[in-house]
């Protein structure tokens, strides 16, 4: 097989460059280390090339590619999402440094478009996903450069510049036909294979266990966890708590909704006496991995794939690993009175571990003794407890470290936040008797300008649901029930919510953002089968997938003979200004006899003109001598003297008309 | 490799194919202008690399419903449509205007000169191919190219023009576009000269040239320069006083008032065959042409001159080069 050509250092450069731009979009989520030495890796074998070491040393392979495994051995654990990503990036710095040959090349550039696309893995944003043109513009460069002629080893700014403006409009006319084929291809219901929640890194985020402590790193987390906008007047936002997931095992210390029998069963809604929906909202959640899907309490409807389990959760298909987007319809501010009552769940709902927190066993069954058989009285005797009592709301706790947790926090210690308040009341409940649970999510939000309101990750909330008869469950916040002189200054500075009103010029700006960034989420990256189909549905094409096959064929045909008529764009094609004037001098010639054959040059055709036509033949050969020096003058961008020329031209034209 | 072997045979039957249909639609009179009837194009290797690449990175985004991958997928791949139709572009509208085929002596490089111009931009990276040797167009201008290619000159006699491949993987290496020309042209290719400096027919001691010429560089006058003149007689300063534009050259005549016609005889010169003969001929034409003798050619019953100068050498070369061919 022929040898593929030897890649010159300049060729080198840009290939580098362009894997180091798509280097810089992994390095987001890449550890810093890993960045570091992989572009380690790429500037000594170019610093190798300027000191003119041919080759890259045959046995530095070996040793790297054990340093790569062993780092996403250690780094990742394995080859999940990120290690496999780190992999590959590792590969191919690895490929990138042994280049020799333009083949290589070709292969590195093709895999750095491969890892420009991976990089949408870990993230989506509209800044990001702009930034990305970049590393896809210099790949495309790169490709550009490495078939050009070898001749051109150093080549001049105009040489790259007029390179850089093609691949530039290479891309520019590929715009339109990328968005009709994204709009118009057709999106997968299900995958194919895999399932996208193949992240292996721990996101922050509720899960479906509480730990103590666990909810603290969230609840200093001010990133977005969802946006929603409200269909008709915006609700009170005392009301706004978005389900999550439902707690019923207690061991102690970890609250868990891992009964795998309560998520299995769905929601009998014929035992339930179901509110009407007062509120209908649309809710676009961040990607989480896990598979619940937020409404407002209580939830009723949505249409989202998901179904609702026995305890109003809400659990989605798979894992949310892409931004969602989805309707819902909420009873809010209501309970579901229910019948029968299914004993199981009873059972559950008083389960304990047997042994622990013996002092709060024993105020719940004080205030049992005292409340006339009426479990809201209990209810009502221990938001008291909470209020009265010098119980203090913080991020900063110190646990003690006994066994009985809740006793130690509802006696000694007395200063928590929302989870140490659910989980403490709801021991409180169940040694009192009274079915209860945690129920975690989020509570409140601000709104932006855009009319979105935005809930972060520190309105992640934990409160408690009890079963009162005749009511069902019903939701009880302990938290609230704090003084609000004993909050933490500090903790109340963190969950206060910024309004565009009240925001300095940073506050504005991040909100601003935020807008923009809740418009890209919206428009681009939750557009699915289910929008997809409401699009075509819009351009009367809703039918069948005969249709929407034809559709997309039409769109793609249509948009591939528009850009065909503007590459090719027969308006465009007139001539430079120098050929335009020297063919009318040729007609103005040809109409007394004088035609020149296309393989003569302008010099001989001026002496066979001026044979002709003796009388013009000093205009001519004046209009001929101009016309080679602007044509083949020492600088091509020069002005050519386009008015010297059109008066010789005039010169010529009133000369011979008026013979 | 069984798969580059494959593509590589089927290119070969395709260019063969193309090579018998060039005979009837190539062959047409300059100018000549390639069309999307006249053009081929097909992916490259690389291409079909690309395209697998692409399905992987739209088939995975397409399965995890991942938007951005999504947008940047079908983003190479319509930057891909787009470089098909700009190859093809690259070629479409090229028109070749003028070949000239200068002629030479077998076993020195005939070389080919094409100017090629274009109607709307110029072309980037067009690859022009004829005879086993190639050579990349350069626009000197945004409407006209040139471009020459040289190879091995092995016979005397008419060389006809081979079929001109002009292709292009411009932009992105991932299409191949070609086309061919091939316009009626051929050049005589002269007998090889014998190499040295064999002594003329008339002394025997070879040194006739050398003494004649020290005593007999007359300076007869002046005349304008022709093609084919020895840029050593051209008087650069005489030159640059007529004309200050340096348009028309001037080149001395000289006079060899003394010197006897020369006689070559293809029947009276040694030689073991007649190829030998003839390459022996050939020096001596030219070793008298630039000692600007007068002298004849005599092939079996033909006789050229006496006579001298660039127009009586290329007639005696023309014959020494058709001798004996039909």
């Amino acid at each position: 097989m022929r040898q593929s050509p030897a890649l010159t250092r300049h060729q080198f450069d840009r290939v580098a460059i362009a894997f180091s731009a798509c280097l810089l979009a992994h390095a987001v989520w890449l550890p810093i280390t890993f960045t570091l030495a992989t572009a380690a890796v790429v500037a000594l074998r170019r610093w190798l090339i300027t000191q003119h070491l041919k080759a890259w040393p045959g046995w530095i392979r070996l040793p790297l590619l054990i340093l790569l495994l062993l780092s996403i051995r250690t780094q990742f654990g394995g080859l999940g999402k990120t290690g496999g990503t780190a992999m590959l990036v590792g590969l191919l710095a690895l490929k990138m440094a042994e280049s020799e040959r333009r083949r290589d090349a070709l292969l590195v550039v093709t895999i750095t478009l491969f890892l420009i696309a991976m990089a949408f893995l870990f993230n989506q944003g509209m800044v990001f996903t702009l930034y990305m043109l970049v590393p896809t513009l210099l790949c495309f460069w790169a490709l550009n450069d490495l078939h050009a002629h070898p001749g051109q080893t150093t080549p001049s700014l105009q040489v790259l510049r007029r390179a850089a403006l093609r691949t530039g409009k290479a891309i520019a006319y590929a715009l339109p036909l990328t968005i009709v084929l994204w709009l118009f291809v057709p999106r997968l219901s299900a995958p194919l294979w895999g399932k996208p929640d193949v992240s292996d890194e721990s996101t922050v985020g509720l899960s479906e266990e509480m730990r103590p402590g666990g909810m603290a790193d969230l609840l200093v987390d001010d990133r977005p966890a969802l946006r929603a906008r409200f269909v008709g007047s915006r609700p009170d936002p005392n009301d706004l708590f978005w389900r999550g997931p439902v707690m019923w095992r207690f061991d102690g210390e970890t609250w868990s909704s891992r009964a795998r029998w309560m998520r299995g069963v769905e929601l009998d809604r014929s035992r339930y006496q179901l509110p009407p929906a007062n509120l209908e909202y649309e809710v676009m959640l961040e990607p989480t991995d896990r598979p619940w899907i937020f409404l407002l309490d209580l939830p009723l409807t949505t249409d989202a794939d998901a179904r609702f389990t026995m305890d109003f959760q809400v659990l989605g298909e798979n894992a949310v690993a892409s931004l969602m987007r989805y309707q819902g319809q909420s009873a809010l501010g209501s309970a579901a009175p229910m019948s029968p009552y299914r004993e199981s769940e009873m059972n559950w709902g008083l389960r304990l571990p047997p042994g622990l927190n013996p002092r709060a066993a024993q105020l719940a069954q004080q205030w049992l003794e005292q409340a006339n058989g009426d479990p809201a009285n209990v209810v009502q005797a221990a938001l008291r407890y909470y209020r009265n009592e010098l119980f203090y709301y913080s991020l900063e706790t110190q646990e003690l470290g006994s066994v009985h947790r809740v006793d130690e926090f509802l006696f000694d210690n007395r200063t928590g936040y929302c989870q140490h308040y659910a989980s403490s009341f709801v021991v409180l409940m169940r040694s009192a008797g009274i079915p209860a649970r945690v129920v975690t999510g989020f509570h409140g939000g601000y709104y932006n300008i855009d009319g979105f309101l935005i809930v972060r990750n520190s309105n992640a909330h934990a409160w408690a649901e009890v079963m009162l008869p005749g009511r069902g469950w019903v939701r009880v916040d302990p938290t609230a029930a704090v003084a609000p002189e004993r909050v933490d200054p500090n903790a109340a500075a963190l969950f206060a919510d910024p309004s565009w009103e009240n925001g300095d010029w940073l506050t504005r700006l991040k909100m601003s953002m935020d807008a923009v960034g809740t418009w890209w989420n919206q428009a681009v990256l939750a557009f699915d089968l289910k929008r997809q189909q409401s699009l075509l549905a819009q351009l009367g094409l809703g039918g069948g997938w005969e249709q929407r096959a034809m559709a997309m064929i039409a769109a793609v045909i249509g948009v591939g003979a528009l850009a065909a008529l503007w590459m090719w764009a027969p308006w465009r094609r007139r001539r430079k200004p120098l050929a335009r004037i020297y063919a009318r001098y040729e007609a103005l010639l040809s109409k007394r006899g004088v035609t020149r054959p296309p393989s003569m040059g302008a010099l001989t055709y001026a002496q066979q003109c001026s044979a002709a036509l003796p009388a013009a033949a000093p205009v001519i050969m004046d209009f001929t001598r101009t016309y080679l020096r602007a044509r083949f003058a020492a600088e091509p961008d020069a002005q050519p003297p386009l008015a010297q020329l059109r008066e010789q031209l005039n010169a010529l034209r009133a000369l011979l008309g008026g013979r | 490799m069984f798969f580059t072997r494959t593509r590589h045979r089927l290119m070969l039957a395709v260019e063969r194919w193309m090579e018998g249909m060039l005979s009837k639609r190539a062959r047409a009179p300059l100018p000549r202008t390639l069309n999307r009837n006249s053009i081929f194009i097909l992916p490259t290797r690389f291409g079909i690399f690309y395209a697998l690449v692409m399905v992987v990175i739209v088939g995975g985004a397409l399965n995890f419903n991942n938007n951005g991958a999504l947008l940047f997928g079908f983003m190479f791949v319509a930057i891909a449509i787009v470089s098909m139709h700009q190859t093809f572009g690259n070629l479409n509208g090229l028109s070749l205007v003028q070949v000239r085929m200068d002629s030479c002596h077998a076993g020195d490089r005939l070389n080919v000169w094409m100017r090629f111009t274009v109607d709307s931009d110029p072309r980037s990276d067009v690859r022009v191919d004829t005879g086993g040797s190639g050579g990349l167009l350069i626009f000197a201008d945004d409407s006209e190219g040139v471009v020459s290619c040289s190879s091995l000159a092995e016979q005397r006699g008419w060389q006809a023009l081979p079929p001109i491949r002009v292709s292009t993987v411009w932009p992105f290496g991932l299409f191949y576009a070609w086309g061919y020309y091939w316009p009626e042209a051929r050049t005589l290719i002269y007998p090889r000269p014998e190499r040295g400096q064999p002594a003329l027919p008339e002394d025997g001691d070879g040194l006739g040239l050398r003494r004649r010429r020290s005593f007999g560089d007359d300076f007869a006058g002046l005349r304008d320069y022709v093609a084919g003149d020895s840029p050593r007689r051209i008087a650069w300063r005489a030159s640059a006083k007529r004309d200050s534009d340096g348009a028309q050259l001037l080149v001395r005549t000289l006079e060899h008032p003394s010197a006897p016609d020369l006689v070559f005889d293809l029947d009276a010169t040694p030689g073991a065959d007649v190829e030998q003969r003839l390459s022996r001929l050939t020096r001596w034409v030219l070793m008298a042409q630039e000692a600007d003798r007068r002298y004849q050619l005599k092939l079996g019953g033909k006789t050229l001159g006496p006579d001298s100068g660039p127009a009586h050498r290329d007639r005696c070369l023309g014959a020494l080069a058709l001798h004996g061919l039909s």
